[in-house]
Parts: C-alpha cells; sequence; structure tokens
C-alpha cells in the first residue's frame, strides 16, 4: 500500500460560538500518497482554503485529525508548527505573496536560511531556481515591482520549491492571471511536478485548470467532499450531481447552454 | 448565554457598557493615585513649607490622609458614585462639586458648538476639494489646500485666540474680548479652537472622499445619469460618516485640551481655567475633581460615538470599533 | 491640542522607482528647519546678554532700538524670542522623542503577544487615546508640580497612545500580508518577522507622523507654558513670552509678535517637512491637466459626424473612439462598433487591452482623467455627441458592472440604490419605484423579492446582487445594455444561471447588448458576433460561428483560442454525455 503524505481524517472544523457558529469542514477525509497531486475544487465558501489552512496549522482542528509528514495533529495540537520541510504553501495573491522592499532573490534566501536571509551563501542555488522557473536573467537582484503577476507567481513557486519540501500546498495560484499566463504558470508547475516528483494539494475554484496538475481531484461543497477520485473519472463520468453541475458550468463545455 | 446576547445590537451594547465602566473605574483609579504620587507629602506641601509639625498633622487629619490608603480610597469611591467629590483642600468651606457645576456649562458649551461647527465644515470643505481636485484638475486647489492647512494646523489655539483678539477686539472693536457676559463673547473662543480641527479633520475628509469618489459605487451612481449634487450628497456622504465620526471622537478630546488653553486667552470662567489654577495653587482636591469630571465626559462622549457609528454603519457592530 | 496628526499615510506600498525629488513644500520646511536649529545654537551666544539685559526703557513698542520693544523689565523681546528657540527646541524633541519611541515600541510589541493580550491593549489603548492628551498631561503636571520637566513627560507620556496606535494599526495590514504568512511558516522567528518585514515598510510613514506630531507637541509644550504650567520665571519658552505679552495686548499688540511668529514658524517647518515627506513618499501622477475638463466626450471629426446624421436603428454605433489619458497616452486607438437592435455583441481582450474604456465612453460614462473622442457615437438613438438629455440616457441605456459588491454602495439599502433612476427621472414615487423593482426582481428569480429592497448589499449573495442589478434596466425597459464581466466574480455554478436571466431579460427587452469578457468559453455561447480587442485596437471581427469553427486570422486570437482549449472540459465530458 502506498503511503500518504498528507491525510486527513474525519476532519471537522467550526468557527465562532452560539449563533455565529459556522462548520467550515465538516468530516473531510482525503489522503494525498506520496509523489502524487490532489486537485481540489470547490465554490467560495466551500472550505477548501480553510482545509488548506488547517493542514499548514494556521486553523485550529474541532475534531478528527490530519497527517502531515509523518507527525498526526488533532483537535489539541492543530496549531502546533510544522517544520519547512514537511509542508509548503504557494500563496493566492501574487501582489501580497512578495515583500515589495526585498528583492526575488531575498525572497528565496529567507526560505534557505529564515534567521539571516543571506543572499550571498545560497547565490547559486538561488540562481538556479529562478532560472528553472523560467525566469530572466538578472532576476535575482531585482525588486517585486519589476515583475509581472505571472512572474511573481513564478517566484513564490521557486521559493517554496527551493528546500525540497516533501509536499506542496497551491492555492489558487492562478486566479489573479490572465488566461494566458495562466496557462504558462499551469504547464510550468505540471513540469516541475514531473520533474521534482511532488506530493501536491493544488486548490482551485475551477474545475478546468486543476486537470493539467492533478492526478485525483476531490469537489468540496459547503464543507462536505462530495467527490473524490481519479481526474478521468471525474471528469468522464462523475459520481456527484454536484460535480455534474460544476462540469456542465464550465463556459465552453457542452453542458454550458446559455441561449435556448 | 441567554440566546439575546447573542444577537449584534444587545452584545454590541453589552460591550460597550462594559468598557465604558472599565474605562471609568480606571480613571477613578488614575485620579486617586495622582494624589499619592505627589513626591514629598501632600499634607507638607498644603499646610505650607514653614508649617509646624503640628500643624501638618492637623492638616493631615483634616484631608484625611492619616487614614489607611484603602479606606481613603473607598471614601473616595463612595463619594465619586453618590457625586460627592468631597472639599477643596485650600479653601475648605468650597464644596468642588459646586465649583464643578458652576463652571461646567461655559467649558462643555464652547466645545459642543467647536465640535459641531467642525464636522459640518469639515464635511462640506473636504467633499468640495475632493471634488474638485478629481483627476488631477485644478491642482492650484490640491496644492493651495495642502498649503493652507498645513500652515494653519501650526498655529497653536492661544496665538489664533491672540490673533483673533488683536483684530476683532483691539483693531476694530467688533466683539469682546474676554469674558462670557453676552452671546458674542461665545464667537472668538469657538473659532479660536475650531480652526484647528477644521484644518485636520477637512484633510482627512478630503482624502477618504478622494478615495470614496474612485470606488465603483460611484461610478454606478453617475451610470444612472443623476445630478453631481445628488451623487455626492446621497451616495458619498454616508460613506464618509464613519470615519468623520471616529475622528471627530479624537477632535473633540483635542477640542476639550483647546478649550482649557483658550479659557486663559479670553478670561473664559470654564473649568479650564478653574483646574490650571488649582494645579497652581497644589489644591489636589480640585484638581482630581475637576480631572475626574473632563476625563468622565470625554468617556462618555466616545461610547456615544461608538454607538452612533453602530447606527451609521451596522457592520461595526461585529467587528467591535471601526479602524480609522 | 487643538490638532490631531493624521498623515497621509500609506503602508506597504513601496516602488524605489517614485519621485525622489525635493518637492517645495519639504524643501521649505527643511530650509526653515535648519534656519531656526540655527537660531537655536547661535542666538543664546550672541543675544544671550542683550536678552537678559535690564534696561530702564520698560514696556516699549517696536522701534529702531528695540525691533519688538521691551517688556515691563526693559528687556529686548526680539532677542529674548530668538534666545528663546533652544529651550523650546530642546524640549519639543525631548517630548517627540519620549512619544515616538515609546508608543513605537509598544505598538510593534503588541504584536508579539498572544490575540487576546494583544485585543486587551488596544482596547485600553483606544480609550486611552481618546482621552484629552492636555487632560493626561494636567495629571503629570499636578503630580510633578508646574516646571519644564514636568511639562515635557506630561506633554510626551500623553502622546505615546496614538503613537502606540498607530504604530500598531499600520502593522495590522502588514501582518496580514502573505509574504508574513510564509515566513512564519518557514519558521522565521517572530522578532526577525517584525524587524525584517514590517519595520522597513513602517519607516517612512511613521517619519511622517513624527513631524507632523512634532507641531503638535510644539503647540502642546508651549501651552503649558503659556498657562503657567511649563516652563517657569527666569527661564522662557515662546509659551512663556506670549504668556507674558498678552496681558498688555491693548497697549502693545507688537509684543505678542516675537513668540507668536517664532511658535508658528517652528511648527509650520514641521508640518511642512511631514507633509512634504507624505507627497513624495504617495506620488500621484503630478502633470497638471490643463485646458479642457477631462472625463469628457468630444466630436472628434465634423463632417464625418454630419454624413450619418440621418437616424439608425442600432442600439449602438461607435465610430473612430479614441480615448487619451491626461498623461498623453492613446488607450484606445480608433475603435468603431456596431450592435444591432437584439444583438449580442462581445468585446474580447486581455486586462489592458482597453476594452472595458471602449464600453464606459460608449455608453457616456467617460472615465476621470481621460479624454474620450469619436466620429460618431449613438448609443439607444441618442447622439452621444450632443449631450443628450441625462433622463433619456439613465432610462434608455442600462449598465452592468463586474464585481457586484463593490459596484454597489454598502451604505444604502436596494431600493435606495436601484430605484434612484425611476424617481429622479422616470417621476415615480417611492412606493411605486419600490413595488415595480419587486416585481422585477420576482421575474429574475430573486428569492423573497418584496424583502431584499429592504437590504443592505452585503446582507445577498454576489448572484443575487449582480441579478438585481440587471433588475434595473427591466424597470426602464433600457434599450442597450452594457455589461462590463458581470459574472467574472461569481462562482461557476451561479455564474450559469446570472448568464440565463441575464439573457433572457435582454431577449424579452428586445435591447441591444455589447457584453465584455475575457472569457471566450462564455462569450461563445452566449453572443451573436465577438470583436478581439488587443492593446486598445480592434484586431479581428468574428461571428459566433466562425469561432466555433476556429475560422480565426489574427494569431492573437487564435493564442486566445488555445489557452482557453487548454482549459476546456469537453474532450472529457463528451465522453460523458455520449
Amino acid at each position: 500500500m502506498p503511503e500518504a503524505t498528507i491525510e486527513a481524517e474525519e476532519l471537522s472544523v467550526v468557527f465562532g460560538a452560539g449563533a455565529s457558529q459556522h462548520q467550515a469542514l465538516k468530516d473531510v477525509s482525503l489522503q494525498i500518497w506520496k509523489g502524487k497531486s490532489v486537485g481540489l475544487v470547490g465554490e467560495s465558501g466551500s472550505g477548501k482554503s480553510t482545509l488548506a489552512k488547517v493542514l499548514i496549522g494556521a486553523v485550529p482542528i474541532t475534531s478528527g485529525q490530519v497527517t502531515v509528514g509523518g507527525q498526526t495533529y488533532g483537535a489539541g495540537t492543530g496549531r502546533r508548527r510544522r517544520t519547512p520541510k514537511q509542508l509548503q504553501l504557494i500563496p493566492q495573491d501574487p501582489y501580497s505573496s512578495l515583500n515589495p522592499r526585498r528583492t526575488a532573490g531575498q525572497a528565496l534566501a529567507e526560505a534557505l536560511d529564515p534567521l539571516w536571509s543571506r543572499v550571498s551563501r545560497h547565490r547559486k542555488t538561488i540562481a538556479e531556481w529562478l532560472d528553472r522557473v523560467e525566469l530572466p536573467q538578472g532576476s535575482i537582484d531585482k525588486y517585486p515591482y519589476e515583475f509581472s503577476g505571472g512572474q511573481r507567481q513564478r517566484i513564490a513557486i521557486a521559493r517554496a520549491l527551493c528546500i525540497r519540501p516533501e509536499a506542496v500546498i497551491a492555492d489558487e495560484i492562478t486566479s489573479a492571471l490572465d488566461l494566458s499566463v495562466q496557462v504558462e504558470v499551469l504547464k510550468l508547475l505540471a513540469e516541475l511536478r514531473e520533474e521534482l516528483d511532488l506530493t501536491m494539494l493544488f486548490i482551485s475554484h475551477d474545475l478546468s485548470v486543476v486537470r493539467h496538475v492533478s492526478d485525483n481531484v476531490a469537489v468540496l461543497r459547503s464543507g462536505e467532499l462530495v467527490e473524490h477520485g481519479e481526474v478521468e473519472q471525474v471528469f468522464t463520468a462523475p459520481q456527484a450531481e454536484y460535480t455534474r453541475q460544476l462540469l456542465d458550468s464550465v463556459p465552453g463545455g457542452p453542458g454550458f447552454a446559455i441561449r435556448t | 448565554m441567554p440566546a439575546v446576547l447573542a444577537r449584534p445590537w444587545p452584545a454590541f451594547l453589552l460591550r460597550k457598557v462594559f468598557e465604558f465602566v472599565l474605562a471609568l473605574l480606571a480613571l477613578v483609579v488614575l485620579t486617586f493615585i495622582m494624589v499619592h504620587l505627589v513626591p514629598g507629602d501632600p499634607a507638607r506641601v498644603i499646610a505650607g513649607m514653614d508649617a509646624s509639625a503640628e500643624q501638618v498633622e492637623a492638616t493631615r487629619g483634616r484631608l484625611g490622609l492619616d487614614r489607611p490608603v484603602l479606606v481613603q480610597f473607598w471614601d473616595y469611591f463612595v463619594g465619586v458614585l453618590t457625586l460627592d467629590l468631597g472639599n477643596s483642600w485650600r479653601r475648605p468651606t468650597t464644596e468642588v462639586a459646586d465649583v464643578i457645576v458652576a463652571r461646567l456649562p461655559f467649558t462643555a458649551s464652547i466645545a459642543l458648538i467647536g465640535i459641531a461647527i467642525t464636522v459640518l465644515v469639515s464635511l462640506a470643505l473636504g467633499l468640495l476639494v475632493a471634488g474638485l481636485t478629481r483627476g488631477n484638475r485644478n491642482q492650484w486647489l490640491d496644492s493651495g489646500f495642502g498649503w493652507i492647512t498645513a500652515s494653519a494646523l501650526a498655529l497653536p489655539v492661544y496665538v489664533i485666540g491672540a490673533i483673533l483678539i488683536v483684530v476683532f477686539a483691539v483693531n476694530w472693536g467688533l466683539l469682546p474680548a474676554g469674558g462670557a457676559n453676552q452671546l458674542t463673547s461665545y464667537i472668538l473662543p469657538t473659532t479660536a479652537i475650531a480652526i484647528g480641527p477644521i484644518c485636520s479633520m477637512s484633510r482627512m475628509v478630503r482624502r477618504e472622499a478622494a478615495v470614496v469618489l474612485e470606488q465603483d459605487y460611484m461610478r454606478t451612481a453617475r451610470g444612472w445619469r443623476i445630478s453631481t449634487a445628488r451623487q455626492y450628497s446621497k451616495h458619498a456622504v454616508p460613506n464618509l460618516l464613519s470615519s468623520t465620526l471616529t475622528l471627530s471622537g479624537l477632535i473633540l478630546a483635542a477640542m476639550i485640551g483647546g478649550a482649557i488653553i483658550v479659557e486663559t486667552v479670553f478670561s473664559w470662567p470654564g473649568l479650564g481655567r478653574t483646574v490650571v489654577e488649582s494645579i497652581i495653587e497644589r489644591d489636589f482636591g480640585l484638581t482630581r475633581g475637576i480631572i475626574l469630571t473632563i476625563g468622565a465626559l470625554a468617556i462618555t462622549a466616545n461610547v456615544i460615538i461608538d454607538i452612533l457609528l453602530a447606527l451609521v454603519d451596522p457592520r461595526t457592530l461585529r467587528a467591535g470599533k471601526a479602524l480609522t | 491640542m487643538t490638532t490631531v496628526a493624521v498623515a497621509d499615510v500609506q503602508t506597504g506600498s513601496h516602488s524605489p522607482a517614485r519621485e525622489r525629488r525635493l518637492n517645495p513644500m519639504l524643501a521649505i520646511g527643511l530650509g526653515l528647519a535648519m534656519a531656526l536649529v540655527l537660531v537655536a545654537i547661535i542666538s543664546p551666544m550672541v543675544l544671550g546678554e542683550t536678552a537678559r539685559e535690564l534696561t530702564g526703557d520698560m514696556r516699549q513698542g517696536a522701534s529702531s532700538e528695540h525691533w519688538l520693544g521691551t517688556d515691563e523689565f526693559g528687556r529686548d523681546l526680539f532677542a529674548r524670542a530668538l534666545v528663546a528657540t533652544r529651550l523650546t527646541l530642546i524640549l519639543t524633541t525631548a517630548a517627540t522623542a519620549i512619544a515616538v519611541v515609546l508608543g513605537v515600541v509598544t505598538g510593534i510589541l503588541v504584536w508579539m503577544m498572544p490575540e487576546r493580550i494583544r485585543n486587551f491593549v488596544l482596547t485600553a489603548n483606544a480609550v486611552a487615546v481618546a482621552f484629552p492628551g492636555l487632560v493626561l498631561a494636567l495629571v503629570v503636571a499636578a503630580i510633578l508640580g508646574p516646571g519644564a520637566f514636568s511639562a515635557t513627560i506630561a506633554v510626551g507620556i500623553a502622546g505615546i497612545p496614538a503613537f502606540t496606535r498607530l504604530a500598531a494599526n499600520m502593522a495590522a495590514p502588514i501582518m496580514v500580508r502573505e509574504y508574513v504568512g510564509t515566513a512564519k511558516q518557514l519558521g522565521v522567528p517572530r522578532p526577525i518577522i517584525l524587524a525584517r518585514h514590517v519595520l522597513p515598510n513602517l519607516g517612512e510613514p511613521l517619519l511622517i507622523l513624527a513631524a507632523n506630531s512634532y507641531a503638535v507637541m510644539l503647540t502642546e509644550l508651549s501651552g503649558l507654558s503659556f498657562i503657567g504650567l511649563g516652563v517657569q520665571n527666569p527661564e522662557y519658552d515662546f509659551g512663556r513670552l506670549l504668556a507674558d505679552a498678552l496681558p498688555n495686548v491693548y497697549t502693545q499688540p507688537v509684543h505678542v509678535l516675537g513668540p507668536s511668529i517664532m511658535i508658528v514658524l517652528t511648527g509650520v517647518a514641521a508640518m511642512f517637512i511631514g507633509d512634504g515627506l507624505a507627497a513624495r513618499s504617495n506620488p500621484r501622477l503630478r502633470r497638471a491637466v490643463k485646458g479642457r475638463r477631462t472625463g469628457t466626450l468630444l466630436q472628434a471629426n465634423e463632417s464625418a459626424a454630419a454624413k450619418s446624421a440621418a437616424e439608425n436603428d442600432d442600439a449602438l454605433l461607435v465610430r473612430n473612439l479614441c480615448v487619451t489619458s491626461a498623461a498623453g497616452q492613446q488607450l484606445v486607438k480608433g475603435v468603431s462598433l456596431r450592435v444591432k437592435k437584439g444583438e449580442i455583441v462581445g468585446l474580447v481582450g486581455e486586462s489592458g487591452s482597453g476594452k472595458s474604456l471602449t464600453a464606459m465612453s460608449a455608453a457616456g460614462l467617460v472615465p476621470e482623467g481621460v479624454t474620450a473622442s469619436a466620429d460618431e457615437l449613438r448609443a439607444a438613438g441618442h447622439d452621444m455627441l450632443r449631450h443628450p438629455k441625462s433622463g433619456d440616457l439613465a432610462r434608455d441605456v442600462a449598465l452592468v458592472y463586474q464585481d457586484p459588491m463593490s459596484s454597489f454602495n454598502p451604505a444604502l439599502k436596494l431600493n435606495s440604490q436601484l430605484t434612484e433612476v425611476s424617481r429622479v427621472h422616470l417621476g415615480a414615487t417611492r412606493r411605486q419605484a419600490r413595488l415595480e423593482l419587486a416585481e422585477k426582481f420576482a421575474q429574475l428569480n430573486i428569492s423573497a423579492p418584496e424583502r431584499r429592497g429592504e437590504q443592505h448589499p452585503y446582507e445577498l449573495s454576489g448572484g443575487m446582487l449582480q441579478r438585481a442589478m440587471i433588475s434595473s434596466a427591466l424597470v426602464t425597459e433600457a434599450k442597450l445594455i452594457v455589461a462590463d464581466e458581470p459574472t467574472t466574480a461569481l462562482d461557476v455554478t451561479v455564474q450559469a444561471e446570472v448568464l440565463r436571466q441575464f439573457v433572457g431579460a435582454a431577449e424579452r427587452l428586445g435591447a441591444g447588448v455589447l457584453f465584455i469578457s475575457h472569457d471566450l468559453g462564455v462569450v461563445e455561447a452566449l453572443c451573436d458576433r465577438v470583436v478581439v480587442m488587443r492593446h486598445g485596437e480592434v484586431i479581428e471581427e468574428l461571428t459566433c460561428d466562425q469561432l466555433t469553427a476556429e475560422e480565426v486570422q489574427h494569431p492573437y486570437t487564435q493564442k486566445l483560442l488555445d489557452a482557453a482549449k487548454f482549459t476546456d472540459v469537453s474532450e472529457e465530458t463528451e465522453a460523458n454525455n455520449a
């Protein structure tokens, strides 16, 4: 049996108390096998970002547990810190993911050397990684404002991957980009995944973009997992009514009929 | 927790009352401690440097300073609750509460008139300047407004007061230079304390309005082709009220300070001049009574402003305090 | 004390490319400050004797010997005003330093605390900020007794809560930035995060605030001296001098001049430095717009307009539309468009292609800061270049915007917003307008239609709001609907439903629709014709059938199609449907 790098068991998360109580996740069980990629799809309020936050330890667990890199976290220990090697998160917004006053090199150096963030000591590794994500020569000393949105996301990807983590979470990393740029970033991510044999959770609101970077697809709705299966199977023979509805809503898809 | 307290309004009011009581309690403690932090012996200060040991002890007994600290605090606390603030330390027959009742209306009136003028003028002025300088138009107004308000903000209230007296009372003889004998006496003091706040508040309104006017919903309003006046008054102003109200709390605090100073300039018979005199005379009984009163009024005013904020913008009910 | 330091502060924005020049305000402020420091250093050495010297000429007015007259002891007031600069600057600087250092340290340190304690400290601090600073200063003065030292401490301490709050507030938006989150995750210790990511982004705003506060502290300190609680005789600062001069203002008004002018000059120096720094760190486009007002539509070519003055049936006709920014940049370069009655035309392009500008200008809503011109521009039968009546336009041209959350006014109820056109232009009463709106809400499948109007926008979902916006087009029976990416901000399952309602409404009205989108899939399913824009120009026009068959000429259109195909799910789902 393959080994799961990330695993959630009967995971529930409840925010607030009393009348304003809100259940963000309800009994979610999900495995990501080592070296595999799961695409997590859901609309706003489905709980997909909450799941990412639980996995990195930013949100406490109400009940159930998660396993990340061999460590298990439960109701009392949910917010215990994960080591950077266990799991990395690539954030969503290209404009807030980089400190405007620090160069691309410094951003990567912080990952390689959290305490001192010395660029000089890791210059070779940083340059290699920036090259790997197809940024132009000399990017290492440039500031974020000198890059486009797509390029910033490439830097964020390099920062997350350069310490060779066991697993990464990509949270809507292309949603703020133009479609053609989105495609380039997705292609890059798909390539890197092959190359590095990455374990990945790829989160998106858009069913169509997860296809190229995932082995499995999980569909969340209002905090509940409604479907989980292999990509081809989910796309060709969805089990849940909601998944079918999602597929039919993708513009350009055959189910997408506006004018009758 | 009772269900009613989970609803936004009761929960909000409960929190506000709690904050209010806590702040008042802190104020009572602060004013009590104030007397005990005085370096040296308060009784000696009151009795005079050349008083004999017996005289000092007698003074100490009169002021009740010979009892244990906690007993003193309890007496003070109970006194505050029953609105009995004790007697002046310098003039034992004068009741502090009487002084405050006699003087407070003069200070409160110029502060309230001042804040009302400030809010109205600043909203109009800030919105007007923001509207006229949209899209980099009227650059002269943009920089002129900046230069004038920056310069006026550097004018202390007593300098403004002095200038007003020289111009309107001395040179032209139009308005009285001091006292509170007639209605026209209010004009110069309120003008003096309002000029600074008008500058800082209209700058804030202008900056906020510049942001509001560029919002998508203002474009939506433009899409309905309604008049500019209606766009501004109906669609822009409600979005400026929150920040204006929040700032007016701070301005009110500043204005109370301004009133204290300005009373000296215009020989105004308010609390400000009294408290300054009491500090110079080291009449701690009177000082702490007045500081307690002014502080309590400032705290009350801010609670009222918070409630108004919640009425204007129901979203603040949940968030607690609006950020400025 | 009548002033509250409110600086123009922008946190987190940083572009080294911005103007680093001295602006006039900053230059004057710095020049004044330098001059005052010089006066403070030199005048006590040179004029110290004159300022102390008791002469027989008491209470004199201005003369060539004593420029600002003499006081009751015959001391030269001009000399005294200059000499007082040193003490005033020293005390003010000390008070500002106390407030800034202690305030900023606390404001940053609260971010090291657990959330509960932080919230408590910040709430307590908020109460302290709203407490009159001068009264706090009076407490300190009452404890320590009147004097220069106690006044400085008093003003400094009274200023701490304001700086604590400002530092904490400015740090707050940075603390939630994703790069701070990433740093936490990477195991960077909190103190290093604060030093590496937060403090550098606070430096400039804090400097601005410190400068503005210097002016406030100056007035407070001089104010304390003025009322007799600060500097005591025989020492003197500006406030003390003014206090001595004011009682004689009727007989010798010139005596108040010296200290007043010095206080104002010092305050102006500090304010100008603060405002100048703010203006420099927050540069707007400083190019003055001369001549015509921007945000207007102009006739480009008179003779061309005359040619087609005849009425036509189109919902929208645009010929040679150009949009220019205030800086002279061409944002839209000669676009021509036509939307027939009952036709849906898609306008496609990526961000920066000028598609939104084109559509807004066509609807007569040229944004501030740009100028639009066209040979001909007719919307819903109105000649937009000839100032049509605003009431007619409001009735016949309806708009639906991109983000429903931001295009509705958050402070007003839906009724109050969506009945504007009926009430202002069509003369409906409030009641009529509301009933009509509720009826249209129902037609667009909005649940509980009669209740929705009394709600605020934040109480409704995005899809609901967008349908509410469409319903206002139904109310006025619009002839042209301009929709700017109306479903981009919505979830996909909601998008399809809103688009269906939208098309249904347009068909019911027989209106022409200009539909802007970046999504070829949506456009293909929705439109009769497609216009592709790039860099402000129309590069291709296609019928929907041509698009489906991929009969495209321009390589850019092909690129867009390829990108769309990358995310196409049809191959898989076809098998499923078959």
